[in-house]
Order: C-alpha cells, then sequence, then structure tokens
C-alpha cells in the first residue's frame, strides 16, 4: 500500500514540474526548471540568415598570402585567382627572403612558393579555404555578437548554420533597419602613405587623383576603441580611435620616418550599387604628418553624427572578415505565433484526449495506465527540452506528434502481447523489450542524422523526436512495468 | 474484427491496389508541377490579418501584378505571395500601405530556397541509409531492402498526394514526410520483429501467421493516431493542416505498406531464396540464442 503511494507520489513530480511550465502562474516551481524557449515561429520574432560568398573566401585567403609575402619581402602583387598568387619584386635581381620560406613552412604548409625570374609564385591556395571559411565565419560570429551587444539588444541568438551561413534571431521589438544595416556593414578604415609603385590605388579627393599605397599601415586590426564626437577644433562629426599598444607603435615609426609627407585615411565599404555588389572607397581626409603620432588620432570627413555613431559602432566591433549578405529574412509577429500555438495545441489536446478515451476503451484499466505514461512521457519531453535550453518550434510539434504515436504503439505492443500470452503480463513485458528498442533505435539513427544535416526547422523536429524516443523508451517500458507490476502485484485491480 | 478478416483474405488485391496509387503518383510527380512554397522557390510571404487596405489592393492588381504567385484569403487574415523578382522598392511601398494590418514578412533568396531543396533531400535519403544498414544488421538484408522499399512506396504515394491536391510544400509539409518516414519504419520494424520470431520457432507459413499476429495491434495504432490527425486536421488551425493531412495519408499507407508491401516482397524472395528467412544468429537484446 505504501509502495503504491510513494510509487504514484513520485509519477506525480514530472507531471507537475510540466503543468508548472505551462501555466507558470497557477503552478509555481520556484525556477526548478527554466521555462520553456520557443522557437521565433511560435513567439514571433526575427530571424536573419547571412551568407558568405564563394569569391569574398577566395580574397581571405589570398589577403593572407600577400600580408606573409609583403611582410618579409619588397614585392607588388600583380595577378591572383582562386588558386594562386603572383608577386613581381620591386628591386631587380631580389630574392626571396629566407624567413618567408619558414613562415610558409610553418604557417601554411600545403601552400607551395617558388623564386620565379622577376618575382614570386604562390599556389595551392584552394587547400586552406574550408579552414579559412571556418574561420571567417567563427570570427564573424564574434563581431556581430558584439555588435549587437553595443546595439543594446537582448535575448538574442547567433550560431553557424552548415559551412557558410550565420543564423541571427532577434526580438520583436528589434529596430530591424537599422540592425540590417550594421550586423552587416563593411565600413573599414585604413591609414595608408602615399606611393608610386605599380600596385598603387588610385582614389580621386577633390578634383586630384590621390595615389596610395596597397596595404595600409594601420587597420581596423588594431582598433581598440572608437567613438563618435564632434570635433572640437572643426566643429564636425568625427571618430576618435585609440589604437592598441602593437598598433600604437607602428603608428608612431610610420610617422617618425614620414614626417612631412601626408597619411591617406580611407573609409571602405562593400555596397550595393544599381545591384551590383562593388567595393566603394573614399578618402576622409589627407593631412601631412605634423610630428611623430601616437596612438590617438581622428577620422574627420564623416558628414553627419549618424554617419560617425554607426561607423564608431562598427569599428568597435572589429571589421567583418569577409562581407556578409543578407539571404534570407523572417518576420513573426508575436500575434501570428500565439494565434498557431494556440490552435495547434488545442487540436492535438483534444485528439490525445479521444485517443485515451480509444484505448481506454479497448484495453480497459490497462488503459488508464497506458494513458497516464502518455502523461508522463510528455511531461518528461517538456522538462527535457526547458532543461536542455532547446526552443520549441513548430517542426518540434511534428516531433512530438510521432512521439506520441510511437509510445501509444509501445504500449499496444505489450498489451497484445500479454492477451497473446494468456495474460502473463510480466513476461510480455521481457519479450516486448527488443521488439520496442529496434523501433525506436531505428527512429534515433534517423533522428540524429536529420538533427545533423538537416536546416532548422528540420533541426527542430529531430531534437525534439530524439528527446521523445528516450523519454518514451522510459515512460512507456519502464515506468509502465513498473506501475502494472506494482498495481498487480498489491493484488488490487483499478 | 472485420477490419482484420478483410485486410487478411484480400492481400493480393490490396497489393495490386497499394501498387497502382505507388504508380499513380509517381505519374503525377512527374507530370504534375509541385507547389513549392517560398521557403523552398524563394520569394516573400506577407502574412496580413483579414482586410487589407484599399491601397494595397491597388498596388496587387496594379504594380505587384507580375511578381504576384498567389493571394491566399482565409477567415483569419490573407497570405500573399510575391516572387523573388520583386525589387526592395515594391516590396517597401506594400508594406508601408498594408500598415496595420501587416503581421509578417518573410523573405527568402531563390538560392537558400534552391539549397533548402537539397538540403532536405539529402537529409531524408542520409537516414534512409542508414536506417536500411542498422535494420540489415538486426535482420537480413533482404529484409532491411523489403522496409525500404515499403518506406519509399509510402513517401512517393504521400508526395503523390501533395502534387495532385496542389498542397504547398514548406518546412511543415517536409515535416509530415519525416514523421511518415518515422511511422512507416516503426510498423515496418514491429511486423518484422513479430516474423523473426516465427521463424526462430519454425512455424509454418511464418509470414501469413505474423501479420495474423501484428495485425491487431496495427489497426489500433493506427486508429489511435488517426483520431489525434484528425483532431489536428480540423481543429489545428492553418499551420498545421497541411501537416495533418500529408501524415493522415501517410498514416494509412504505411499501416497498409507494413502489411502488404514488406511481407509479399519478403515471401516472393523467400520463394527464390529459402535462406531469406534465415536471420544471423547475432546475441540479441532480449538474452535468448
Amino acid at each position: 500500500m505504501l509502495k503504491r503511494i510513494s510509487l504514484i507520489g513520485l509519477l506525480m513530480i514530472p507531471i507537475y514540474l510540466a503543468g508548472s511550465l505551462l501555466f507558470p502562474k497557477y503552478l509555481p516551481n520556484n525556477d526548478l526548471v527554466a521555462p520553456i524557449s520557443l522557437g521565433i515561429d511560435l513567439k514571433g520574432g526575427h530571424r536573419l540568415i547571412l551568407g558568405v560568398s564563394d569569391a569574398d573566401i577566395e580574397r581571405v585567403s589570398q589577403d593572407k598570402v600577400i600580408e606573409f609575402v609583403k611582410f618579409y619581402n619588397d614585392v607588388t602583387v600583380s595577378h591572383k585567382d582562386a588558386d594562386s598568387v603572383i608577386f613581381n619584386f620591386k628591386k631587380k635581381d631580389d630574392a626571396v627572403s629566407e624567413d618567408t620560406r619558414t613562415t610558409f613552412a610553418n604557417e601554411l604548409p600545403t601552400l607551395t612558393l617558388s623564386q620565379t625570374d622577376n618575382g614570386i609564385v604562390v599556389t595551392g591556395l584552394l587547400s586552406i579555404k574550408e579552414a579559412e571559411l571556418a574561420q571567417v565565419i567563427k570570427k564573424n560570429i564574434d563581431i556581430v555578437s558584439s555588435r549587437l551587444n553595443a546595439l543594446g539588444a537582448a535575448d538574442i541568438s547567433v550560431y553557424r548554420q552548415g559551412s557558410n551561413k550565420v543564423v541571427v534571431e532577434l526580438p520583436s521589438d528589434t529596430d530591424m533597419e537599422y540592425t540590417k544595416k550594421i550586423l552587416t556593414s563593411t565600413s573599414k578604415v585604413g591609414l595608408y602613405l602615399e606611393s608610386n609603385d605599380e600596385d598603387a590605388v588610385e582614389i580621386p579627393y577633390r578634383g586630384m587623383t590621390i595615389k596610395r599605397m596597397s596595404t595600409p599601415f594601420i587597420s581596423g586590426e588594431g582598433i581598440e576603441d572608437a567613438v563618435a564626437i564632434v570635433d572640437s577644433q572643426t566643429g564636425q562629426p568625427s571618430v576618435t580611435v585609440r589604437l592598441d599598444s602593437k598598433a600604437g607603435k607602428s603608428m608612431s615609426e610610420v610617422s617618425a620616418k614620414n614626417v612631412g609627407k601626408p597619411i591617406i585615411t580611407t573609409i571602405q565599404e562593400r555596397i550595393k550599387v544599381d545591384g551590383v555588389r562593388q567595393q566603394v572607397e573614399r578618402i576622409a581626409s589627407v593631412a601631412n604628418i605634423g610630428t611623430v603620432l601616437d596612438r590617438n588620432f581622428v577620422v574627420n570627413g564623416m558628414g553627419t553624427m549618424e554617419a560617425s555613431e554607426e561607423l564608431a559602432l562598427v569599428l568597435q566591433s572589429g571589421s567583418l572578415k569577409a562581407p556578409m549578405e543578407i539571404i534570407s529574412e523572417q518576420t513573426v509577429d508575436a500575434r501570428l505565433g500565439e494565434s498557431n500555438i494556440k490552435a495547434g495545441m488545442e487540436a492535438f489536446v483534444v485528439g490525445m484526449l479521444l485517443l485515451f478515451a480509444y484505448v481506454i476503451y479497448v484495453y480497459r484499466w490497462k488503459g488508464v495506465v497506458a494513458c497516464s505514461t502518455i502523461v508522463i512521457n510528455a511531461s518528461l519531453i517538456l522538462i527535457a527540452l526547458s532543461s536542455i535550453g532547446a526552443s520549441f518550434t513548430l517542426t518540434g510539434i511534428a516531433g512530438v506528434v510521432l512521439t506520441m504515436g510511437v509510445a501509444i504503439d509501445a504500449n499496444i505492443i505489450i498489451f497484445e502481447r500479454a492477451k497473446e500470452l494468456g495474460g502473463n503480463i510480466k513476461q510480455a513485458f521481457t519479450d516486448s523489450f527488443s521488439t520496442i528498442i529496434d523501433a525506436n533505435v531505428t527512429t534515433m539513427i534517423a533522428a540524429l542524422i536529420l538533427f545533423n544535416v538537416g536546416s532548422i526547422p528540420l533541426k527542430g523536429f529531430a531534437l525534439t523526436l530524439a528527446v521523445g524516443i528516450v523519454t518514451t523508451v522510459i515512460s512507456s517500458y519502464f515506468i509502465n512495468k513498473t506501475i502494472m507490476l506494482t498495481i498487480l502485484k498489491s493484488g488490487e485491480d483499478k | 474484427m472485420s477490419a482484420e478478416k478483410f485486410l487478411l483474405n484480400n492481400r493480393k488485391t490490396l497489393s495490386f491496389f497499394s501498387l497502382v496509387v505507388f504508380l499513380a503518383s509517381l505519374i503525377v510527380g512527374f507530370v504534375m508541377k509541385p507547389n513549392y512554397g517560398v521557403e523552398f522557390a524563394g520569394g516573400y510571404i506577407i502574412e496580413t490579418s483579414t482586410k487589407l487596405p484599399k491601397a494595397a489592393t491597388e498596388l496587387i492588381k496594379g504594380d505587384l501584378a507580375d511578381v504576384l504567385i498567389e493571394v491566399d484569403k482565409r477567415e483569419d487574415g490573407q497570405t500573399i505571395k510575391l516572387t523573388t523578382k520583386t525589387t526592395q522598392v515594391e516590396l517597401e511601398g506594400f508594406k508601408s500601405a498594408m500598415g496595420e494590418s501587416l503581421l509578417s514578412v518573410d523573405s527568402i533568396s531563390g538560392s537558400y530556397g534552391k539549397e533548402m531543396q537539397s538540403n532536405s533531400f539529402k537529409a531524408v535519403i542520409a537516414a534512409m541509409l542508414a536506417m536500411t544498414l542498422y535494420l540489415a544488421i538486426r535482420y537480413n538484408t533482404i529484409m532491411a531492402g523489403a522496409t525500404m522499399v515499403a518506406l519509399i512506396h509510402d513517401l512517393v504515394i504521400a508526395l503523390g498526394f501533395v502534387v495532385f491536391f496542389g498542397i504547398e510544400i514548406n518546412t511543415m509539409t517536409v515535416g509530415a514526410l519525416m514523421t511518415i518516414i518515422g511511422y512507416s519504419v516503426n510498423d515496418s520494424v514491429v511486423t518484422l520483429d513479430k516474423l523473426k520470431e516465427l521463424l526462430r520457432g519454425k512455424v509454418e507459413s511464418p509470414v501469413l501467421t505474423a501479420i495474423k499476429l501484428v495485425l491487431p495491434r496495427s489497426l489500433i495504432t493506427s486508429k489511435s493516431t488517426l483520431l489525434v490527425l484528425i483532431s489536428l486536421l480540423l481543429l489545428g488551425g492553418e499551420a498545421v493542416r497541411g501537416f495533418a493531412l500529408v501524415m493522415t495519408i501517410g498514416v494509412v499507407f504505411g499501416t497498409l505498406s507494413s502489411l502488404v508491401v514488406v511481407t509479399s516482397l519478403i515471401e516472393r524472395a523467400a520463394k527464390n531464396k529459402p535462406s531469406v528467412f534465415e536471420i544471423p544468429e547475432k546475441p540479441s537484446l532480449d538474452g535468448d540464442v
């Protein structure tokens, strides 16, 4: 008798906890279990999917090679494509420095470096593409997260999808236009010296053409902080930038060697001009170096305070390693989400009640036990999902429907088996075990594969299914067995 | 139960029926154009609450006429679908014309949509291959093969149904197909397991006996699941309706295929190769050899 009561008590726990998740007002649980988080299709919100293009990853690989080679050698870039970069020596009869070979051997072992009559050829860039892509996505996620934090957005999710996409989920009240602009901003600040090399870049400025070196001596990498201000001298909106110590040193060295020569400050962006993405660069200022400069400098020529604030934000978080484009945007109004849930839940509950009625009609008291295990099953799923912190999506509901079907099936297998065995329930459990395990393992395999290979909605389905299979085996078999045997042992019939 | 008798006595007819529906579905799949939702084809889905303001309706008839895919009117709102060719300006204009009644806007680029398509396809194939492998190990290759054939049969019929009735293929539809796979395999495994057990006991006409024994369970399970699905269908609201419809077909044919298709295939194979009935004796989970 005591065993029966304590058993029932024990089983009420998951049901109560699940209830407290669904009706937090009536059933408090003192935060024992975290509330269920809903996917945006149920709760409302925005989901952006950002992608990196192939061409941009190529560029990242190329830039890496260029950076390494230029660090040790005095060269200009004469050609670059998907798999190789060709450099020309500035001085005739120059040779590849040994340091270059060592660096390449250590950092980029899969690339081939060779010297030609008048330059250097590096090939094999395709081999590092995958790794570069992974790095780019990782860094971009960090940068995107930091930009979102700077915007003050709370309750956000940023994660990788597939090999070249980043998913950003935002709450309903986000200012999407501004956020999208910030997230995809590729604004880059660069400080350059003037140059007359072959690979110098020409930019028009106030009627003249300025030629800048192809690589900057200070870039976004070294920026520690950036703030939008109104310049006290000019009264114009500007951005003050503070460099980190390494970049600060670089600044001092370069400015010391080039007093009297101009520093060209440019802002680069990749924006769409007539539907085509182009790299656009404009000169913010050209100033002659008066004295040795230190870690702080000002970027002028911003135009508006708004532009200054945007640039400051972007500089603070760092430049995107490769530009990202918005390839998909989903917005679900909270109202729509709510009505989705309500209708779905109601229909599901009604359906389950009908199912219970049918099962009890066929199996009498055993049916009641079966139905209780289903309720426990559902409760366990809810608790498990909220503990993992997984979101419940619309396709998650599909996963629950399947789980309930499989769960009731397990019960029915056991009961039919008992019929075959002339009422020996204990034996029925033992015999049915392998069948139930087989069926569930097979479904579990499918769930795991879907979770790994599938897109966001499929993942939601797969997760609910996987959790459901575990809870089904626990409730429809083990808990069921315990209840049934306890009832039978105590000799009472329900 | 008369349903049991009916199924047992008319297996041949039912296999034939099932084959006919399968072929019809294949033809439908190739001949008719599937109604790909915006998620898979790319474009814009705009949800609104009931009536559109006049300005918006004008736009649909006028400027947006050539990028409009369809307007789906329901009692609690409308869904407007536009192709990927809609320009930003047109979209913004439409959004502001809708004002308060705008509930949500989804935009999917064409290439992403295509990727979703192939991604979903690959996921399904991968899952099916993995399951076949597992079943081949637990039972034998013929039985695993039969299960997969039944599964493909179920999927083709479900898809044929979807295409024939122009049901939109979107995430929920894919979810329904996944659920059908799970359900069908579950069903088949139960049948196979019963068969395996009978074979161990060297029963005469094991396939028929297996079906007889599994039938009551299959019918009760199917009825139970159908109760839930019908409830979802009638009361579930827009989002789940397509799902429930596809699932219902899947459950009906799934049960049929496990009982009729899988078993017929195994029987046929056994006629030519009795070794089909040999299941390698591996240490089984129920502890007996």
